[in-house]
């Protein structure tokens, strides 16, 4: 058995290479800097952290020419603290449990097609940072899109574009439901208008109330908020009732403490607890509030009362153009183990944030494209009952119906992420998803 | 197609009692469909029997209501003591014909005749009465989805498009009459439905179709 | 109490090796750990089958919001749900719970394996 070391170019502790030597296997050392064409029998062993994710041992057996199934990673930095006898024995434990993979998996990097649709059509701005980029983008009028391989094509024209750009529109609403009444005090005003009408009148023993609902994760707008801590020292009252308050950017963890060091109030409260009513007089808004730790209601007279709106973002109707057997859910893409700007689906990015910077992500994607690995999700057709659990649950829509019938379930191994979710549903155990990882049974880190 | 789900435990468990060597035999059909007896609830039985100290293997096959597909377990089945069948009271009763020697326990309660709305949720479409006559009613059969089976109009009782039986779920006779107004054939509700025929149904005692042109 | 502990390789394994590194006693009421890709594709064959060798079996993953497969985490958490009331039903005292956890998030994860 040949086993290829992959680690650093250090010299190998004699535990390390008397195991091999007794065990006959011959073994050579890989570095980064250092790759030889390998044998295509051969194991990798990563002298290495624990763990490598899926994506990293693709990344690798690309890179090396090997079956995916083929690597292995022993915790090599922990390890060698241990007492060597110690040693000696998880070294010779993990190399006898590397088995033979049973199937045959081949690495290949996939890249999309070098265009982007932009759905449903682009501002100039878009249009202008994509051509910079030197990327063709195109939009249609009316089209359905149909997978192929890591592309989508667009028909009826059957045109390849390896990335679609969602333009999602701002929907705008207040944060509260405003009664008339409230509304013909006068005192109701935007946050940008604030200073404005701030600027007009005496500070003194002035209340401003503000109502911020979440998400709201617009810098601009807590900047300004922030900004009121020059409030208090004047003799203002600023009470900020917010949902919850936006600090993960740079600066504002700072900018939070400073406005409550300067008598800013900030209520964290679901804005459902707020209600409003005109002063008796109609020159102030009352507002009263019940705080999440206490029962009992809170009531102030607000001279200005400040609504910052909630802004959702609206995709649009993707799943009606996705020519696709399954409901497409299509995530948000506020998730931070997804590149910025894309979504659940490979291919699918929502424009909004900075132009540049999703120019930026789409343009690598579109370089980089992934690595599929042919081989490694199996469908067993005589036990599969077409129940189509699969193809609903996929998180990345990679499975499909396929075949001239439409009665085989096929996996687009360009577009699956290897979760294994299609493997743990299937009620006839019709699906085979090896996980590349060894148990490691008992063994400290 | 048949839509049922898994027994309670404590009911599975204790008709299981008086045996250890358990086969837990699921079905590639239906059953695996609506996720219920497929080969890998099968599996998953026998990881929680052996939890309780059962000696339990499983087994699935393609149909258990086919003598073809259960013969090949002949020499299998007879080695435990009792078999828990996953499949559908047609299965269960086959196994029980095919295997009379080994006391065979059904582990579904089989419900009804249905269709997927979404992963995961199935509804009752058919109760077979035999004599199919959705086509009078926009495709939608009153006598499986409307609670009083009333064939010539809703009872008056449904609010906002519930039913008043079981509020969870809708009117069917809203549900028809919306999509008969859509199709632009409302006066075809105006016909009157005489009482159904419940001879061809379950209530004339047990069917039996024959096709002669194919019997040997 | 002896407890398995599968972990997904995102957040779950990293988190246990973050806790490892801190409060190394919890390596001996640890018997099995098995990291996964992603705990979505964790089915009950599997729970069922690693109980038989503990006594508590935890799931540690990615917190729902930051699943990269979606709903993997919340898959997770359906099925840890359905296999308890089995377990339950079948008075069987065993547990099984989801915890999610990440290396910077171990609070839950802490208060779960160190007693």
């Amino acid at each position: 058995m040949q086993v290829a070391l992959f680690g650093s170019d250090r010299s190998l502790p004699l535990w390390v290479t008397e195991e091999l030597e007794r065990i006959a296997f011959s073994y050579e050392v890989v570095t980064p800097e250092r790759t030889k064409a390998l044998l295509p029998s051969s194991f990798v062993v990563v002298l290495g952290n624990a763990l490598l994710t899926e994506d990293e041992v693709a990344e690798l057996a690309l890179r090396l020419g090997v079956n995916p199934l083929r690597v292995a990673v022993f915790p090599y930095e922990e390890v060698c603290a241990l007492p060597e006898e110690k040693c000696r024995m998880l070294w010779r434990g993990f190399l006898r449990s590397l088995v033979p993979p049973k199937v045959e998996v081949a690495a290949r990097r996939v890249t999309p097609t070098r265009r982007v649709l932009l759905y449903p059509e682009g501002d100039g701005r878009l249009c202008e940072a994509f051509a910079r980029a030197q990327i063709p983008a195109v939009s249609f009028p009316s089209f359905a899109l149909s997978r192929k391989g890591v592309d989508f094509h667009v028909m009826p024209h059957d045109i390849p574009v390896g990335a679609c750009v969602l333009i999602p529109s701002l929907q705008e609403e207040p944060p509260v439901v405003l009664p008339r009444e409230v509304l013909d005090t006068g005192r109701v005003v935007a946050l940008e208008r604030l200073p404005q009408v701030l600027g007009l009148s005496s500070l003194r023993k002035m209340c401003v109330v503000l109502l911020v609902p979440s998400p709201h994760p617009y810098p601009e707008d807590w900047e300004r908020i922030f900004t009121l801590a020059s409030l208090p020292p004047q003799g203002a009252q600023v009470l900020v009732l917010a949902e919850e308050v936006f600090v993960a950017h740079e600066g504002f963890e700072e900018a939070f403490r400073r406005a409550r060091e300067a008598g800013v109030l900030f209520e964290k409260l679901p804005l459902s607890r707020v209600s409003l009513s005109p002063s008796l007089d109609m020159r102030r808004v009352v507002v009263t509030y019940t705080p999440e730790k206490d029962p009992f209601p809170v009531r102030c007279e607000a001279h200005w009362l400040v609504l910052v709106n909630r802004k959702t973002c609206v995709l649009p109707p993707f799943e009606k153009v996705f020519l696709s057997d399954r409901e497409v859910v299509l995530e948000l893409p506020e998730n931070p183990n997804l590149l910025p700007f894309a979504t659940n689906i490979p291919g699918v990015f929502v424009a909004w944030g900075d132009v540049e910077d999703l120019v930026a992500t789409v343009s690598r994607y579109l370089e980089e494209g992934s690595i599929q690995e042919e081989g490694r999700v199996r469908v067993d057709a005589e036990r599969c009952a077409l129940c189509l659990t699969c193809l609903r649950s996929c998180p990345t829509g990679a499975i499909e119906l396929s075949g001239d019938l439409k009665r085989c379930i096929a996996v687009n191994e360009a577009l699956c992420a290897r979760c294994g979710i299609c493997a743990g549903l299937c009620p006839a155990r019709a699906i085979t998803f090896e996980v590349v990882h060894r148990v490691l049974g008992n063994h400290r880190l | 197609m048949i839509v049922g789900e898994r027994k309670p435990l404590r009911e599975i468990l204790e008709s299981l009692s008086p045996y250890r060597e358990v086969l837990v035999l699921g079905c590639g059909a239906c059953v695996t469909v609506c996720l219920a007896g497929g080969e890998k609830e099968a599996r998953e039985m026998v990881a929680l029997l052996r939890l309780k100290g059962f000696a339990a293997e499983a087994a699935s096959v393609e149909r258990q209501c086919e003598r073809e597909f259960l013969m090949p377990l002949r020499e299998k089945v007879p080695a435990f003591q009792a078999v828990l069948s996953l499949a559908c009271g047609v299965g269960v009763q086959t196994l029980s014909e095919v295997f009379p020697g080994i006391p065979v326990l059904p582990g579904l309660n089989t419900s009804f005749m249905g269709a997927p709305l979404a992963q995961g949720v199935w509804e009752e479409r058919c109760i077979g009465c035999g004599e199919c006559i959705v086509h009078r009613f926009g495709g939608i059969c009153p006598v499986a989805r409307c609670a009083k089976n009333l064939l010539n109009g809703p009872c008056g009782g449904s609010k906002d498009g519930r039913c008043e039986v079981r509020p969870d779920r809708d009117c069917a006779w809203q549900l028809i009459y919306d999509r008969m107004k859509a199709l632009g054939r409302l006066e075809e509700l105006l016909v009157v439905q005489p009482p159904k025929n419940w001879g061809p149904s379950r209530f004339g005692a047990q069917r039996k179709i024959v096709r002669e042109d194919v019997r040997r | 109490m002896s407890l398995g502990i599968i972990g997904c390789e995102r957040s779950g394994f990293p988190a246990l090796c973050a806790l490892g590194k801190e409060a190394p006693e919890i390596w001996d009421r640890i018997v099995a750990v098995f990291p996964v890709p992603c705990l979505g594709g964790v089915d009950e064959e599997t729970i069922l089958g690693i109980l038989l060798r503990c006594d508590t079996l935890l799931l540690v993953g990615c917190p729902p919001a930051s699943c990269r497969n979606e709903w993997g985490s919340v898959l997770a958490e359906k099925r840890v749900a359905r296999v308890s009331r089995l377990l339950e039903e079948a008075e069987i005292p065993k547990r099984v719970l989801c915890v999610f956890a990440n290396p910077n998030r171990l609070g839950e994860l802490k208060a779960r394996v160190v007693v």
